[in-house]
């Protein structure tokens, strides 16, 4: 049930902050993708988006470094 | 004998030519290395036509060959004008063009943004370029030819350069100008001196001090970095660049490098904060913390002071015009509420800061005032740039001194401590670098797919500083990505000067003289939901 999800996320940080992500593999850190200021944005959007409480004191920071590890991440909260 | 900066490496290594200077990595100088390289270097400009006052670029990221580089500049008699790789070819060229270099020395992954920065029309041809790396002058195209090499300055002498007349200027530093041009701030041996000579004394910085080096060449929090730890003969280990986006391994690394000093800006200690990064990694070697560049949350401050209960925790403040920073405070004890402020307190050794009315009569305490800065730490002023000295440097009418119109707002408490309030002019922080709004709006309206852009600053309540907000109505009014707007924004401004939200309008609001209404923009951001991506189906 989580088939858009990926597009989605890509989608969002393509119209709120006009970075484009080549796919949902690409590394969104070491490929300077993103900031500091744009993750957190888009952490926030997320939460505010799915309805879910994304716990930064635990975030595992290695996992959310591509689209779908923030899927995975998302779909295991939402559970 | 008047000192200059290449005399503490100098010094250091008469004392300790085997101790660590500056570490990146498994990258290591040891003083004696930093010093004869470094004057080999010189040897080398020298015979390659550099002559006292000439300015020098360097392109290349933070690293010890870079700091080597940049002494070895002042040894040549030279101004070092450091160039932001990671900033675009036709603003580099514009700083270029302006700061009239003799030669730009370069390294790194920087042979792209050199292929691009030769072929732009307003680049000089007979400009001379040094590659000081071997993978660089490889993958560069075959029209750019380096002046020197790496091994041709090994076999320069390493006797010391009897300079006849050393520049008072040791470098030149470019910040955001309100026009769309940066404009160059010429800081000088004597005012880092005097501001370094107080932060050895203040902080008590000695030879068994390991300092971070956070901040790049071409922000003024480096130098302190650079020079604090030359005075003091500590070791500078520089942040590897891969941390930026992970406060995990960058605590980690703090840890690792028993690093006794942290100084960062506030964007660095809020990102930890946020993550709670410092819940699993303890940092026992820190001694001090210090922070500048822009206000520090109170949040992230409770969090750094209640994890690292054994170090002091400094706030300094000041702008590039009056060197690193002009005034202190060190935090008493860790705030209990949400609502202290943390002053940006009283003037540095040599420096006074002032908050002045508009008749510039001092303020009554609890008056808001604008803030100005006099002292040792007063740059001469901007290179080349008339217009932009007249306005910010003045003399005060009343004491006859000459003084910096920062362009801050800023109030005396009833405690004697100074407090800092706000801005006078659309001058915005983010990451702790200055932002010039107009800059901004300038590259936007070479945007030719644009009919009309503003730019909405919102203070930023998750983060820090603020986050920059771009309404766009396009030309045609056809849909119009933001992705295609961030990319030709990123061919003119720097990485964070690039607005993080976007929104296409169809028209943008007009207040009764027929400018854009940016008090009614800004209630539209604040108040929008405008970003969802709406158009994807959920599952």
């Amino acid at each position: 049930m989580f088939r858009h999800l990926p597009a989605r996320i890509i989608t969002t940080l393509e119209q709120r902050s006009g970075v484009a992500v080549p796919s949902p593999d690409t590394d969104l850190f070491n490929t300077g993708v993103l900031d500091s200021l744009t993750f957190l944005d888009l952490m926030l959007t997320i939460e505010s988006d799915y309805g879910i409480r994304i716990s930064f004191e635990s975030l595992d920071m290695q996992q959310l470094n591509s689209v779908n590890g923030i899927c995975e991440y998302i779909i295991r909260q939402s559970q | 004998m008047t000192r200059y900066l290449q005399d503490l490496v100098t010094d250091q290594a008469r004392h300790r030519p085997g101790d660590i200077a500056i570490q990146l990595n498994d990258e290591t100088l040891h003083y004696g290395e930093l010093d004869s390289w470094s004057t080999q270097l010189a040897h080398a400009l020298r015979k390659h036509g550099c002559r006292e006052g000439d300015r020098v670029c360097t392109l290349m990221p933070k690293s010890p060959r870079a700091i080597a580089t940049l002494v070895g500049i002042y040894k040549a008699g030279c101004i070092f004008v450091p160039l932001d790789w990671e900033s675009p070819a036709s603003r580099l060229c514009a700083i270029i063009a302006n700061s009239d270099p003799t030669m730009i020395l370069a390294a790194g992954p920087v042979n792209e943004l050199l292929d691009e920065l030769v072929t732009l029309p307003a680049f000089k041809q007979s400009l001379t370029l040094t590659l000081l790396d071997d993978d660089l002058a490889a993958n560069v195209s075959s029209d750019i030819h380096s002046a020197f090499s790496l091994q041709d300055i090994q076999s320069c002498s390493i006797d010391r350069i009897e300079l006849l007349k050393p520049p008072d200027v040791a470098h030149i530093l470019f910040t955001s100008g309100s026009t769309g041009v940066p404009k160059g701030v010429m800081v000088t041996h004597q005012s880092v001196l005097a501001f370094v000579d107080w932060a050895v004394k203040y902080f008590s910085l000695d030879n068994t001090d390991r300092v971070s080096g956070h901040s790049p060449l071409h922000f003024d929090l480096s130098v302190f970095d650079i020079f604090g730890a030359f005075a003091a003969g500590a070791a500078l280990h520089l942040v590897p660049d891969n941390f930026k986006m992970r406060p995990d391994l960058l605590v980690s690394w703090i840890r690792d490098q028993r690093l006794t000093q942290w100084f960062s800006v506030p964007a660095a200690f809020t990102y930890v904060a946020k993550f709670n990064a410092l819940n699993a990694v303890k940092l026992p070697c820190l001694k001090r913390v210090i922070w500048c560049g822009e206000v520090l949350p109170v949040p992230s401050l409770v969090y750094w002071m209640q994890h690292v209960p054994q170090a002091s925790f400094t706030n300094l403040y000041g702008p590039t015009e009056t060197t690193i920073a002009s005034s202190y405070y060190t935090v008493v004890e860790c705030p209990t509420d949400q609502v202290t402020e943390i002053p940006i307190g009283q003037g540095c050794e040599g420096e006074a800061i002032r908050v002045l009315n508009k008749d510039m009569q001092p303020c009554d305490v609890g008056e808001i005032g604008d803030l100005y800065i006099s002292g040792v730490g007063l740059s001469p002023g901007y290179w080349k740039n008339e217009d932009a000295n007249s306005q910010a440097f003045i003399i005060d009418a009343a004491s006859g001194e000459r003084c910096y119109r920062t362009g801050d707002l800023g109030r005396l408490g009833a405690d004697h401590e100074i407090y800092f309030v706000g801005r006078t002019d659309t001058q915005v922080k983010s990451r702790g670098f200055r932002i010039e709004i107009g800059e901004i709006e300038a590259a936007l309206n070479a945007v030719d797919v644009l009919r009309e852009s503003a730019i909405v600053a919102l203070a930023s309540s998750n983060f820090d500083g603020v986050t920059l907000c771009c309404s766009y109505v396009a030309r045609d009014n056809d849909a119009l990505s933001p992705v295609v707007l961030r990319a030709a924004l990123s061919r003119a401004l720097p990485w964070y000067m690039i607005p993080s939200r976007w929104q296409q309008h169809d028209t943008l609001p007009r207040n009764g003289s027929g400018k854009i209404d940016r008090p009614q923009l800004k209630e539209y951001w604040l108040t929008s939901k405008n970003t969802r991506a709406a158009e994807v189906p959920y599952v």
